[in-house]
This record gives structure tokens, C-alpha cells and sequence, in this order.
């Protein structure tokens, strides 16, 4: 009951390691006491496990005055999971108490072989932890064969300590070796195991899953070579026991059969001395008369009297006489007494006359011839069996064998003192007795032995040696043999992992550590792991490969940047980019900023005029960046531009140009666009948006405010789309501001938008001088607010001011009449002077306002009179003056009139029609519209032009 | 617009200077109308001349007729923008510009 209470208590010292670092690992990670110090921690760790040492010890058992315990498991778990420091600290108490606990009864055979082992397990788990597993649980495996090693070591240190009395040790050994391992090993492993289990647990938790780790180098390396060396161990620890195991039989045999040799020829020897002494007196006293007086007095079983012829003379068997000595073998050899031999005695066997019958025979010679006398077995026994006794009584066999004599019934005649005879007999009966000299096996008074066995003179003799010794050489040799190799191999182990570590894995390490900054980007890393001629090619390749990769990384980065110019310098010069546009166009202010995020963008801008009285501008914003976006960004501009040119109305534009972008855009890609169309003359601005964000406009003297309409959707993303035109009326000075979003999604360093608030406040934080100083405040607003965050999208704007022009000077007569002809002409005349205008060109003005003034006042006020306008218009620009004559007389185009046949005779010839053909062949253009009641006839004059 | 007539027998010369147009026009049909009875060579000499409109060229054209008839009509110093005038009109044809 003792002994299950004992186990027990075993288990659980051996189980408290494995609470401990379950419950250490926790408070670590979980409470305060992770954050203190590392050294802090590392004594209470020592101390917290030296005390499950010391639990260790106590709660040991007690084998043969030494101690199967689990103290090294503690040691072993501190200085293996949780640092060196705490694995010698704990090591060191736990010696130290083993050291002490001799006073309270803990077994002093073992004492420093503990003290030493268990402080050297705290060295050896911190080297380990060290060296061999970077400060990492090694696994169960690993730390399976740590605890192993350790309690290896162990052992080997009781016997090391114990070298005066290896069989004392030996048997410490046999009760305390494979409990000590198992547990120590278990508990260790258990650690280690459950340990993992919770880490990997709260990386689940953390990750939310599991990563499939990849084995490294290292752990394949331990693994194989764990294999290599157990395979390597388990071999030769094979052939040791193999070889030992044959050693140990012989021994044993030969220290059987020897035994059974002095024994044999001891008995022998006895049996002779007795029969020949015998003889002598026979000899001396008989006569041929009382032969078998003799023999019956002295209880021989046979007295022959032989003459020198070899003949029985006389005998106490009547059947030999006459018996002719010659005739057998046996009887043969007695014949050397005749021949000078005084003596002779002969072994206990069959006889020549009777080949059934057993005898000793003695001769001794006579002055007739010889005398001999036989002697049966029950005779040998009767004279010599105490001499039997004595010869082997006290002989040893070995140390603990000894001699058996029985006879044939297997009755004991001589054994040790402290075995039973009966009992023997029995284990004999059992086991039978096979032919002489065969070694055999056989359980005498519950001990194995092996036995020999020997007949002599009708003895058997047994040498018996009791397996326990026979085998012992073997056994101290084969576990002294496997302690060591087991040491051995661990420090072989650990020394060929660390040369592999440290030749090959940390040099692989070092290459990859380059590795990974070259492949982070670091072109200029140089791995230079020069440790071996192979380390040192490969070091010297992958600097080539980067070098070369390098060089070619800079020839293709260069040839983009080349073709990445030219996109740039192509998409940069198709949009207007020369400021002032319109150098001479005083009735409107524009400007144009863009700036891509890349080289090249999808944002772009446009403005042109169409006739002089209508400026287009517009923003746009394809999807995208970079290249893809800037070749969409051509063709978009290019469709709106074309199609705007061909007098379409904005709304048509935008529909068209979806449609036309819609067709072949398998990359799906999309344009935001705003448009606007102004009338420079009305100030009627139209304009479309096509998803675009909404510009601002701000009206003289106002402020500045988003332009939300309904907007249509983004270009090109659907087909067959409506847009709407939408109006605005803008009055001079207004100003309108488009943007794109790289403006208002312009992101600082904290991720925060620019935004349309703050565009709002910056254009109306001040008064702006140009189009121009807008663009650039806007810009340097948005950089100061993005700081060194990089640009992501492409920043584009574009301002116009709306100047517009003043009215063009007019001369009016209520009541038109042809006198009025030179007035008007002056007055004209007056306005051409100021534009420097040619003589010629005057003339032919001036012929021009006399047709068509007098047309009107002739035709068109036919019967009545009526107002006549005259203007005088001439944009900034152009080089073209207009002269717009409105009437109200009746609705009539003189452009509708043939033109006169010019090549009749002055006969034929009809003078109507004339003054309009003059006109028209003499200006540049002539139009006619019919509006709200008035003619309006303008006719168009290069100024300076050649024409005529 | 100034008018200087010399008159010589059946020759009527008449030096126009200044504009010949809507409004100077009815001046010159004036003088032909009076003057042109029994002329055989009606020379206009149009070296001062400025410009030369529709109504202008009506009365050339009716001068040009009536002189078919009863002579022969001549323009003398004609300027090119005038000359210009008369090609592009088809009366270069008609008339004799000398």
C-alpha cells in the first residue's frame, strides 16, 4: 500500500513542473508580472522551480539506499522553457538541498552523484536553450530526448562516484534507471507539449488561424540527425550486448566445466587412494582358502588371485576361475602388473567378463602373480562419501556457484548448507539431467542458474552458477556501455548540430538577411558571407545577378522615362498650355493648370473658341491613371472637341461623344466632363456635365459657390445616354472655376481629404487679380494642406473670368433716307481710322454701307420710313471688322437675289442686282438673319486683307 | 462730289472727283442728262475719283448705251481699285478704259 502512496506522490513531483509552467506562462503573458524586468523574472522563475526540485527530492523512493526521483525534471523545465538563469538558479537550490537532505534520511550512496547532476542539469538545459533551440521551446520530441540524455547522465554519474562498489551501483541502477528516465523525460516532454499547445492557441486566437509553419533547417537537421544517432546507438549498442553476451557464456562455461574437472578428479583421487590401500591390506592378510572370509569381512564385492600367466587362479566368484586375463579389455590393462607395475587402480566402470556389471578393480602384484580386488558402487559411496562431502562442500563456483553431488536417484549428497535437499531434488526431477558437460539451465530453490554436470565413480557431480552472475560482467559492461554512448552521441549530436548551425544555417541566415533588404528594394546591398569557397561563390553570384539586374532595371527605367517624356510633352502640348491664350481678347480671362500624378494623366482641359463669340472650356477627369487613362484622355478630348467644332448643341456634344466613346472601350473606361459654351456677346453660358464634380462660380462682387444641377451620367460608361444643356447667364466679372477631384480628394499625411469645404474657403479668402493668380493660390492651398504626402490623383483646374465686351458703336436714324449715307459713312469711316485700316479696305466699305443702306431705305422701307442701325463691331483679336446694319423694314435677304450676268452686252445689261454682287465680291462675308422683327445684315472685312 | 466739265465741240469731258455713289450719283446723271445732246466723244476721267458704287456704275452703264448710239465713250486714268470694281462686274468688257 506503502509503495502505491510512494508511486503516486512520483507521479504528481513529476506532474508539478508541467502545472508550474503552465501557470508561469499564463501569468506572464497575462498579468503585470510580464512586465517586470527580465532578470526580475528570471529568479522567481529559479526560485519557484527549485522548489519543485526540492519536492522532488522529497517525495522521492527510496531503492537500496539510493532514490528514484524527478528533481532533474524541474531543473530541466526552467532552464529549457523559460531561460537559462532560471534553469541554473533552480538547479543550484536543488542540489544543494539533495546535498543536505542526507540529514533527514535521503540515500547517501547516490548524494554527489545527484548534487552533481542536478546542478549540471541547469547548466546543461540554459546551454541548450542557448545554443541549440535560439530561447525556443524545442518541441516534444527534443525535449523527450533532453530529459533522456540528462537522466542518462545521471546514472552514469552514480556509477562514476561509486567506482569502488560497481556492483552496489549496478543494482541501484537496475531499480532506479528506467523509472528515473521515464519520468524525468515524460515530465519534460509534457512541458514542452503543453506549453506549445497554449502559444499556438493564443496565435490562433490572435491570427484567427493557424499558420502551417514551414520546418526549418534546423529542426530537419535535428530530426535526422536524432534518427542517425539513435540508429547509430541502437547498432552499436547491439553489437556490444552481442559481443559481451558471448563473452559472459563462455565464462560461464568454462568456469562450469573446470569446476566439474577439480571435482571429478578430487573424487577420483579419493576413490583410488581408498581401493589401493584396500588392496595392500587384502593382499597382506588373504589366502587362497578365505577369499570370501575376507571379502565378506571387509565387504568387497570381488577378490581375484591371477598367476603370472594372466590365469585366475582363484576367486570369490567361482565363474572366473580359469578366466584368462587377456581376454578383455578391462581386464587386459591388470596384465602391466606382470610386467614390473606394483600398483594399479582402475575407474569405476564396466567389466570384461560382464559387460552389465559396474566395478572399480585395484591390483596389487605378488610373488605368484597379482592380487585384485573389485569394488561396486554402493562399496565407493560407503568408503568415500564423507571424503565427497568435504572435498565439495565449501567450493565455490565463481563467487555464489557451488558443487552438488547426487547420485543417480537424484538424492543429495553434498550441497550448501542453506539449500534444501528435498527442494533441489525436486528442481532437478523437474529439470532432468541431460549428458555430461552440456550446459544447461535449471531454477534450484527459486534461483535461475545455469548447471553442468559430471558422472564420477558413480557420483554425479553438478557445478551450478547462478545466472544472476554468470550474466553480470555482460549486464555492468552492456549498461555502462549504452550510458556512455548515450552521453557520447547527445554531446556528438550537439556538436554537429551546432557546426551545422553555425557553417551552414547562420550563413544562410546571413545571405537571406541581405536577400530580404535586396528584394525590399535595396539594389546597393552587397551579401558578403565569406565563411566557406561555397558561401563565397554564392555571395558572389547573387551580387552579379543584383548587379546585373540592377544595370538592367536602369536601362528599362530609362527607356520608360524617355517614352514617358514624350507621352508627356504629347499630351501636354494637345492641350492649350500657352498663357495668355488670347492675348488680344479683352472680354474674357482663362487659365489652365494641370498637374498628373504620373508622368502622364487622365485629367484634361480644353478651351477654344468657335466664330469669335463663343468660348468653350471644359475639364474632365478619365478613370484611371498613368497611360491607359492619357491615351482615353486623347480620344475624348479629340470626339468633344470635334464635335463641338461642328456647331452642335452642347446637349448633342455630350450624347454624340458617349456614344462614340461607348463604341471599342472594352478597357470600360469612363470621362467625367463639364462643358461650358459662352456667348462672349449675351454672357449666356450653357453647359453639360457628364458626372463631373460642380464647379464654382462666383458673381461680381459676390461669392464663390457650387454649381449644383442635376448632373448626367459619366461618358462613355452607357450608351444611347441624354444629356441636358443647362444655362446660366453670366454678367462681366463673374468667374467660374473647374476642378477636378484630385483637388477636392487630395489626402495629407493623416488620410484626410482636402475637400470641397475648403476649396469653397480658399477661393473666397481673397480677391484675385488673374485667372491665373486663382489656378496658383488653389494649388499652393492644396500643397501646404497635403505636405509631404505623396500625390495620388492628377490636379487639374481651370478658371475663366467673364470680362465681356462693351457695346459696339452704333450710328441710328429714326427715319432712314438716303442722305443719311454720308453720315453713316463717316461715322464708319471714323471707327475704321482707329482700327488703321487700309484705304482700300475703307473704299470698299464704303461701298458696301452704300449698296446696302440704300437697298434698305429703298426697299426695305418702301413705302414708309423706318429706323436704321449701323454698328461698327470688331473683336480684340481679330483682324475682321464686322458692319451690322438692323432694320425694320420689311423681311427681305438681298443674299436670296441671282447675281447678274456679268458678261452680257452693256445693251442687255440690267443694273439691279449689281451693288449686292459688289458686296459680296468685295467682303470677306455677308450674312442675313431675320430676328425679332429686324433684318440684320452684317457684312465681315479682313482689315488689311487682300481681297480685290 | 466735284464734277469739272470741259466741254469742246462734240467732246464732253468730265473729271470726276470724289465718291460716285448713292447719294453723288443723281449729281453726274444730271450733267450727262444735260450735256451729252450731240456729244460724239464722252470722255470721264476718273484720276480723282475715290470709289465707285452701284449707282454709279448704273450710270456708266447708261452713259456707256446712249454713247453706243450717238459715239463713243472713254475712261481715262482709272485706278486699280476702281479698275478692280469694273473687272469683277463684267463692265471692263463693256466699256473702253483707256
Amino acid at each position: 500500500m506503502d509503495d502505491y502512496i510512494n508511486y503516486i506522490k512520483l507521479c504528481v513531483a513529476a506532474l508539478l513542473p508541467v502545472i508550474a509552467a503552465v501557470v508561469l506562462y499564463l501569468l506572464d503573458r497575462k498579468t503585470r508580472f510580464g512586465s517586470l524586468s527580465g532578470k526580475v523574472r528570471q529568479i522567481i522563475y529559479g526560485v519557484c522551480f527549485g522548489i519543485l526540485a526540492i519536492i522532488g527530492t522529497e517525495w522521492g523512493i527510496d531503492i537500496n539506499d539510493a532514490q528514484v526521483n524527478c528533481r532533474d525534471a524541474a531543473v530541466l523545465t526552467a532552464g529549457l522553457m523559460f531561460g537559462g538563469p532560471a534553469g541554473i538558479i533552480a538547479g543550484v537550490i536543488g542540489a544543494v538541498e539533495r546535498w543536505i537532505a542526507v540529514a533527514w534520511g535521503v540515500g547517501t550512496f547516490t548524494r554527489l552523484a545527484c548534487t552533481i547532476s542536478t546542478f549540471a542539469a541547469g547548466i546543461y538545459a540554459a546551454v541548450l536553450r542557448r545554443f541549440m533551440f535560439e530561447n525556443k521551446n524545442p518541441g516534444w520530441f527534443i525535449s523527450f530526448a533532453v530529459g533522456v540524455v540528462m537522466e542518462v547522465f545521471h546514472m552514469t554519474m552514480v556509477f562514476v562516484t561509486n567506482m569502488n562498489d560497481p556492483e552496489r551501483a549496478m543494482n541501484v541502477l537496475k531499480a532506479a534507471a528506467p523509472v528515473m528516465i521515464l519520468t524525468n523525460a515524460l515530465s519534460l516532454m509534457l512541458a514542452s507539449v503543453v506549453l506549445l499547445l497554449i502559444s499556438q492557441s493564443r496565435r490562433e486566437k490572435k491570427d484567427g488561424t493557424a499558420t502551417g509553419e514551414q520546418s526549418r533547417i534546423t529542426q530537419t537537421i535535428q530530426r535526422w540527425l536524432l534518427i542517425t544517432v539513435i540508429l547509430a546507438f541502437l547498432a552499436t549498442s547491439l553489437f556490444v550486448f552481442r559481443l559481451q553476451d558471448r563473452i559472459a557464456v563462455n565464462q560461464r562455461d568454462s568456469l562450469l566445466i573446470m569446476a566439474l574437472d577439480e571435482v571429478e578428479a578430487d573424487i577420483r583421487d579419493a576413490s583410488d587412494e581408498n581401493l589401493l590401500n584396500l588392496t595392500r591390506l587384502v593382499a597382506d592378510e588373504v589366502t587362497v582358502d578365505d577369499l570370501r572370509a575376507v571379502a565378506n569381512r571387509r565387504e568387497i564385492a570381488e577378490i581375484n588371485l591371477i598367476n603370472r600367466d594372466g590365469i585366475i587362479t582363484a576367486s570369490t566368484n567361482p565363474d572366473f576361475v580359469g578366466y584368462d586375463m587377456r581376454s578383455g579389455e578391462q581386464s587386459a590393462d591388470f596384465l602391466r602388473l606382470l610386467q614390473g607395475t606394483e600398483e594399479l587402480v582402475q575407474d569405476y566402470g564396466p567389466i570384461s567378463y560382464d559387460e552389465n556389471v559396474y566395478r572399480k578393480y585395484a591390483g596389487v602384484s605378488t610373488e605368484y602373480g597379482f592380487i585384485q580386488i573389485g569394488y561396486d558402487a554402493l562399496q565407493i559411496q560407503h568408503d568415500i562419501d564423507n571424503d565427497v562431502i568435504d572435498i565439495t562442500k565449501n567450493r565455490h563456483v565463481g563467487q555464489t556457484g557451488f558443487i552438488l553431488i547426487i547420485d543417480k536417484n537424484y538424492g543429495i549428497l553434498s550441497a550448501p548448507d542453506d539449500l534444501p535437499h528435498d527442494t533441489l531434488t525436486r528442481d532437478l526431477i523437474d529439470t532432468g539431467i541431460p549428458a555430461e558437460d552440456v550446459i544447461f539451465s535449471a531454477t534450484l530453490a527459486g534461483e535461475p542458474c545455469f548447471l553442468s554436470n559430471r558422472h564420477a565413480e558413480s557420483y554425479i557431480i553438478l557445478s551450478v552458477l547462478p545466472e544472476a552472475e554468470a550474466m553480470r560482467t555482460r549486464s555492468v559492461a552492456v549498461t555502462a556501455n549504452t550510458f556512455m554512448e548515450i552521453l557520447v552521441f547527445a554531446v556528438m549530436f550537439g556538436l554537429i548540430y551546432l557546426l551545422i548551425k553555425k557553417v551552414v544555417v547562420d550563413q544562410i541566415m546571413s545571405v537571406n538577411q541581405s536577400l530580404g533588404r535586396i528584394t525590399a528594394g535595396d539594389l546597393d546591398e552587397v551579401v558578403n558571407v565569406r565563411s566557406s569557397a561555397e558561401f563565397s561563390l554564392l555571395s558572389d553570384d547573387i551580387n552579379t545577378t543584383v548587379d546585373t539586374l540592377k544595370q538592367y532595371i536602369e536601362e528599362a527605367s530609362a527607356r520608360i522615362d524617355t517614352e514617358l517624356g514624350f507621352a508627356e510633352s504629347i499630351q501636354k502640348s494637345a492641350l492649350p498650355n500657352v498663357f495668355p491664350a488670347f492675348p488680344k481678347r479683352k472680354d474674357f480671362d482663362i487659365f489652365a493648370l494641370m498637374n498628373p500624378a504620373n508622368e502622364v494623366g487622365g485629367d484634361f482641359y480644353d478651351f477654344y473658341l468657335t466664330g469669335t463669340d463663343t468660348l468653350h472650356f471644359l475639364v474632365a477627369d478619365v478613370s484611371g491613371k498613368g497611360i491607359p487613362a492619357a491615351m482615353f484622355m486623347m480620344r475624348a478630348k479629340t470626339e468633344l472637341k470635334s464635335l463641338t467644332e461642328a456647331q452642335l448643341p452642347l446637349c448633342d456634344v455630350f450624347t454624340a461623344g458617349n456614344n462614340a466613346l461607348c463604341e471599342g472601350n472594352d478597357a470600360g473606361m469612363f470621362v467625367t466632363a463639364w462643358q461650358g459654351s459662352l456667348d462672349l456677346q449675351t454672357g449666356l453660358l450653357q453647359y453639360a456635365n457628364a458626372g463631373h464634380n460642380p464647379p464654382l462660380v462666383r458673381h461680381a462682387g459676390g461669392r464663390f459657390e457650387y454649381l449644383r444641377d442635376k448632373s448626367g451620367i459619366v461618358l462613355a460608361g452607357l450608351e444611347d445616354v441624354k444629356y441636358k444643356t443647362q444655362e446660366l447667364t453670366l454678367s462681366p466679372g463673374d468667374v467660374i472655376y473647374l476642378y477636378t477631384d484630385g483637388v477636392t480628394e487630395a489626402t495629407n499625411a493623416q488620410e484626410v481629404l482636402y475637400g470641397e469645404q475648403r476649396l469653397l474657403d480658399a477661393l473666397n479668402s481673397r480677391e484675385f487679380e488673374s485667372m491665373e493668380d486663382v489656378c496658383r493660390f488653389v494649388r499652393e492651398e492644396v500643397d501646404a494642406f497635403v505636405g509631404d504626402a505623396p500625390q495620388f490623383d492628377d490636379i487639374t483646374m481651370v478658371a475663366m473670368r467673364f470680362i465681356g465686351t462693351p457695346p459696339p458703336p452704333e450710328i441710328r436714324f429714326d427715319e432712314a433716307a438716303i442722305d443719311d449715307i454720308t453720315a453713316v459713312t463717316e461715322f464708319v469711316d471714323g471707327e475704321l481710322e482707329k482700327m488703321d485700316c487700309p484705304m482700300k479696305t475703307v473704299i470698299q466699305i464704303n461701298v458696301a454701307i452704300d449698296e446696302l443702306y440704300s437697298n434698305i431705305v429703298r426697299y426695305g422701307y418702301k413705302n414708309r420710313k423706318g429706323p436704321i442701325t449701323v454698328k461698327v463691331i470688331r473683336h480684340e483679336d481679330a483682324d475682321t471688322v464686322y458692319i451690322r446694319f438692323e432694320d425694320e423694314g420689311i423681311p427681305y435677304n438681298p443674299l436670296n437675289r441671282q447675281d447678274p450676268d456679268i458678261t452680257l452686252s452693256a445693251e442687255e445689261r440690267e443694273i439691279g442686282g449689281l451693288g449686292i454682287f459688289m458686296v459680296k465680291k468685295t467682303m470677306d462675308d455677308i450674312r442675313y438673319k431675320y430676328e425679332n422683327g429686324h433684318n440684320i445684315l452684317t457684312i465681315a472685312k479682313k482689315i488689311g486683307g487682300t481681297k480685290i | 462730289m466735284e464734277i469739272i466739265k470741259k466741254q469742246n465741240e462734240n467732246t464732253l469731258e468730265l473729271a470726276l472727283i470724289g465718291r460716285l455713289d448713292t447719294t453723288t450719283a443723281p449729281q453726274l446723271e444730271g450733267v450727262m442728262a444735260e450735256s451729252l445732246d450731240g456729244v460724239t466723244l464722252f470722255i470721264l476721267d476718273f484720276e480723282k475719283l475715290e470709289y465707285i458704287s452701284s449707282a454709279g456704275l448704273r450710270l456708266l452703264l447708261v452713259g456707256q448705251k446712249r454713247m453706243n448710239k450717238q459715239g463713243s465713250m472713254v475712261l481715262r486714268h482709272v485706278n486699280s481699285d476702281i479698275n478692280d470694281v469694273l473687272e469683277i462686274t463684267g463692265f471692263s468688257d463693256i466699256l473702253t478704259i483707256e
